[in-house]
């Protein structure tokens, strides 16, 4: 397609070619490319704005003050000394935290698994079968033939004994009756 | 369009950035030379005053050396440069006008006077000429909004390209080339200013 045959690029077309030739459609590229009429105006344009920033750049001042950077802070001895101070103190303080975990865990490795509460069931157990070991020593028989014997509160019931066999110095009736069947006999 | 004050090459400035930020304090002295001046206008094209100019320089420089070991990519130092000193004359600008709305004063005036105090006696000529060209820019300058004039001055004062304007504002770029056109479509309508430019460039 020849270039010189579309119309030439008008005002905004040739701002827009100042600010970004590439967004011009393809066509247009191809005309301000081949057209020395619109890359005349645009380069003059182009110039002009250049121009400018020259000037601004020749006419603006000059700085008359360095830069100054912040100095590194001196180090005083003084300095020095506590934070030495303040490392070894925090080096001491974990020393001493590992030490303590490795100490923990040997402990805690070597020692047998609950025992504490295995000698403690160990007694609790003990003392029950002393327990049972008594009942049996004051009455050896089961509490079921303690029952049938009516001898389950044999122990407990010395008065219901008395009634039963009564002592022979304080029964007045049996001397009696022993007296009487002294007679009789 | 070339950068009007290209003498290093990027190269040599990728390497002073990566030696920077490991911590060398010779390359940073070294980026500052480079780029001194060129922040110095920067920040001087949008206060007007010489002074304010100075202080935010070396602010810029501060902040930038304080977060050297932060930038990931060397290459684009000069975007983070900028960029950190765009915020800087921001931050400026609003203590500005939030002092203004306490005391009255007239930022024109305060150019022309900080021109005049500032000057070491330069020829009488160069002095008209100087303060006939701030004047004319001031004038087109005022006409553009806030985001045109930024984004003018980012290229056609600072130099910088559409991608690094891009950088430095957090726009993306159809954003700056919007506004940009709008600018230049603004500057192409003062006539005077661009007649005035032929003449003394003639």
């Amino acid at each position: 397609m020849n270039s010189e045959q579309i119309e030439h690029l008008n005002s905004n077309q040739l701002l827009q070619a100042v600010v970004d030739r590439s967004d011009l459609p393809e066509a247009l590229q191809a005309h301000l490319g081949a057209c020395l009429r619109c890359r005349t105006e645009k380069e003059r344009f182009e110039q002009e704005l250049t121009h400018l920033g020259d000037m601004a750049a020749r006419l603006a001042p000059m700085p008359s003050q360095p830069i100054t950077l912040p100095r590194p802070a001196p180090r005083s001895a003084l300095g020095d000394f506590l934070s030495g101070r303040r490392v070894f103190g925090a080096a001491l303080t974990v020393a001493a935290a590992v030490l303590l975990v490795v100490l923990g865990t040997f402990v805690l490795r070597t020692a047998p698994v609950g025992q504490t509460g295995h000698s403690h069931q160990e007694l609790l157990e003990a003392r029950q079968l002393m327990t049972e070991v008594d009942l049996l020593v004051e009455n050896a028989l089961p509490q079921v033939y303690l029952e049938i014997a009516g001898d389950a509160y044999a122990a407990s019931d010395d008065e219901f004994i008395r009634f039963l066999i009564p002592p022979l110095e304080s029964d007045s009736l049996t001397s009696m009756t022993g007296k009487r069947g002294l007679v009789l006999c | 369009m070339a950068h009007a004050n290209d003498k290093t090459p990027t190269s040599a400035i990728t390497e002073l950035v990566h030696k920077a930020r490991e911590g060398n304090r010779y390359a940073f002295e070294q980026l500052v030379v480079r780029f001194q001046g060129e922040i110095y206008r920067m920040i001087y094209y949008r206060t007007r005053s010489r002074l304010d100019a100075e202080d935010l320089t070396q602010d810029v420089f501060m902040k930038a050396f304080d977060h050297i070991s932060h930038i990931k990519e060397a290459d684009r130092f000069r975007s983070w440069l900028f960029s950190i000193a765009v915020n800087q004359v921001r931050d400026f600008q609003r203590k500005q006008r939030f002092r203004s709305l306490f005391k009255v004063s007239d930022d024109r005036a305060d150019f022309e006077r900080t021109e005049d105090q500032g000057r070491e006696e330069p020829q009488a000529l160069d002095h008209l000429l100087q303060k006939d060209f701030w004047r004319q820019v001031r004038l087109i300058l005022d006409k553009l909004s806030r985001m045109e004039r930024e984004v003018f001055l980012l290229r056609f004062f600072d130099h910088l390209n559409i991608k690094e304007i891009s950088k430095v504002l957090k726009k993306n770029e159809s954003t700056v080339k919007t506004h940009l056109y709008r600018a230049l479509a603004k500057f192409k309508q003062e006539s005077r200013l661009r007649q005035w430019l032929q003449e003394v460039s003639s």
